[in-house]
């Protein structure tokens, strides 16, 4: 549809009609200070003018300028150019409402297939079509467990849980009345396994972990999904996904419902989103699993296809009811992750993860040598790891920003017990000549005490 | 065998409630391809939801035609809801309540009256 604008005999015409003499009188009651006033007129800049004008802005952000070591759930990794090529096709990229039923074959394929890459990948039986990002997706698994059990309504969670995903499953909770139990950490940043399975008792509907946790540490979850069976609880365990190139799969420590962001897997940084939240559950739990699901199924000439199915439940038809009322599903991020899932394949996800976690256990281990400096723990570990210089967070950023380094995150603005600690992050981004870098600015930092 | 307003059925005998849905709600769900049937030892309200149909174009709530505490759950529907179309009355039934409250059946409509509030409603039952 044309934009036209009202011309001003036509303006005139339709101010004759109401009788108003001009549009000044018309608006008269409107007070004058409320009023916008005439907005600045001049004749712009050409559109050459305007690429430097807006080069100068972008100039201002020196983010791209650092080594950047920063993680704690969103990870920068490198993107196969196979996935911006697969992505800005535009039968995909410009796909309309590939959440809607009458979505292309195309469509629902790629999202098929997405989902059985996420059951491979987390070794659950079935996943949906993705969430809208890791929180929501822990948030999700909450109600989800409380919908399984209506008559319980007590959740334990990880004290080490990403403290934004906290924050977002603790809002989705605030007007179910549930009680939120939190297990604490050792100094270490493990978990405490015997207050949680204290914690954990006949009340409790699902208990959440973390894998790896927000201080990089893999706890031993089997052990409190044990206790959580015994019951009857469900366990949700959020992941990086990228873990499960290199530890056990969520099913094999134990997981009742896989969830967490998706990013890691083919998704930039884009400072912040969109990300991409993924489910996967064991298949007694699918018809309490919100979002939807694609299927495979037969035409009616025999041939294969795919549909949205498991659908009675959702917003459009079950209204206030629904599983969900955010079935937003992240179609185009899930696209890219598949892309980046299918390029890696089984053995190359398991090479991508290992190299994260040999170049990160390098930098920790080189860094722990260095006098003064002391590590969080000993737990295992996967590409993040938490370590204090002994200096305030400040000092120590002022430092390596100045040589060109983000060193990671300051810990003590989301945990005061840790100031002054730091949470590196080191992926395949990372060369060996730029950990050493890392290691040479650091050790100068030392030498300075 | 008496009817709710909102189309569920029940049979009592000796204190306990056998529940199911109407025909008529078994047909104007359509296909129906899963039955969540409440836990045993539950307690319900009359009128309190105890059970959800799904059908391929809806999930519709049950509610319980009288209060009580279910002692029994057809368990055949898990492999076979479709018994809830093809045997709305009978081997489709949902749950058995042992009731807490018999005078509340008196509120409930006989088969008569059900259809002929169906009818109102402008249904051929």
């Amino acid at each position: 549809m044309d934009f036209i604008s009202n011309q001003k005999a036509q303006v005139n015409a339709m101010l004759e009609a109401i009788g108003a003499g001009s549009i000044e009188e018309l608006f008269a009651s409107i007070p004058q200070n409320l009023k916008h006033r005439a907005p600045h007129r001049d004749d712009g800049l050409s559109e050459s003018e305007g690429v430097i004008l807006m080069e100068e802005i972008a100039a201002k952000n020196t983010f791209s300028s650092y080594e950047s070591y920063l993680g704690a759930g969103a990870y920068e990794h490198y993107l196969p150019a196979v996935i911006g090529f697969i992505c800005s096709k535009s039968e995909f990229l410009t796909a309309y409402t590939p959440y809607q039923p009458e979505a292309s074959q195309g469509m629902l394929q790629a999202t098929f297939e997405f989902q059985s890459a996420i059951c491979a990948l987390t070794g659950m039986d079935v996943s949906n079509a993705s969430l809208y990002d890791g929180a929501t997706a822990c948030a999700e698994a909450m109600l989800m467990a409380l919908r399984y059990q209506k008559e319980r309504n007590k959740v334990v969670i990880a004290s080490s849980l990403h403290p934004h995903y906290f924050s977002v499953v603790k809002q989705f909770l605030s007007s179910h009345g549930t009680l939120i139990e939190r297990i604490p950490f050792d100094k270490d940043g493990s978990l405490d396994r015997a207050k949680a399975e204290a914690l954990i008792d006949d009340q409790t509907s699902a208990v959440l972990l973390p894998y790896p946790s927000f201080f990089g540490v893999i706890d031993e979850i089997k052990q409190i999904s044990a206790k959580a069976k015994a019951c009857g609880s469900l366990m949700v365990v959020c992941a990086n996904p990228l873990v499960y190139g290199l530890y056990a799969s969520a099913e094999e420590i134990g997981a009742d419902i896989a969830v967490g962001d998706i990013q890691p897997l083919g998704l930039p940084l884009q400072f912040g989103g969109p990300y991409c939240g993924y489910m996967a559950c064991r298949q007694d739990l699918v018809r309490q699993m919100p979002g939807r699901i694609v299927g495979e199924t037969i035409d009616a000439e025999g041939k294969r296809g795919f549909v949205l199915t498991l659908q009675a439940r959702e917003q459009h038809i079950r209204r206030e009811k629904a599983t969900s009322n955010i079935c937003t599903n992240q179609a185009l991020a899930a696209l890219a992750s598949l892309v980046c899932m299918l390029w890696y394949g089984r053995q190359g996800l398991r090479e991508l993860a290992l190299t994260n976690y040999q170049r990160t256990a390098y930098l920790r281990h080189r860094l722990g040598q260095l006098p003064g400096v002391v590590l969080m723990g000993n737990a295992p570990f996967f590409n993040e790891f938490a370590l204090s210089f002994g200096y305030s967070g400040a000092e120590a950023f002022e430092h390596f920003r100045h040589r060109g380094i983000e060193p990671g995150l300051d810990l003590g603005k989301y945990y005061p017990e840790f100031n002054g600690y730091l949470l590196v992050a080191v992926t395949e981004t990372k060369t060996k000549g730029m950990l050493d870098r890392y290691i040479q600015v650091a050790s100068e930092l030392m030498v300075r005490k | 065998m008496r009817f709710t307003e909102t189309h569920e059925w029940i049979d009592v005998k000796e204190n306990v409630g056998v529940v199911g849905v109407s025909a008529f709600a078994q047909k104007e769900l359509g296909d129906i391809v899963y039955v969540e049937l409440p836990k045993v030892g539950r307690e319900v309200k009359k009128g309190q939801e105890a059970a959800v149909l799904e059908s391929t174009k809806a999930a519709a709530d049950v509610y319980s035609p009288a209060s009580g505490k279910i002692i029994e759950v057809n368990a055949t529907l898990n492999q076979k809801p479709e018994l809830v179309n093809t045997s709305s009355e009978g081997e489709g039934w949902l749950f058995k309540l042992q009731l807490s409250d018999p005078q509340e059946l008196t509120g409930l409509l006989d088969k008569q009256a059900y259809q002929a509030n169906l009818k109102d409603s402008g249904f051929s039952p």
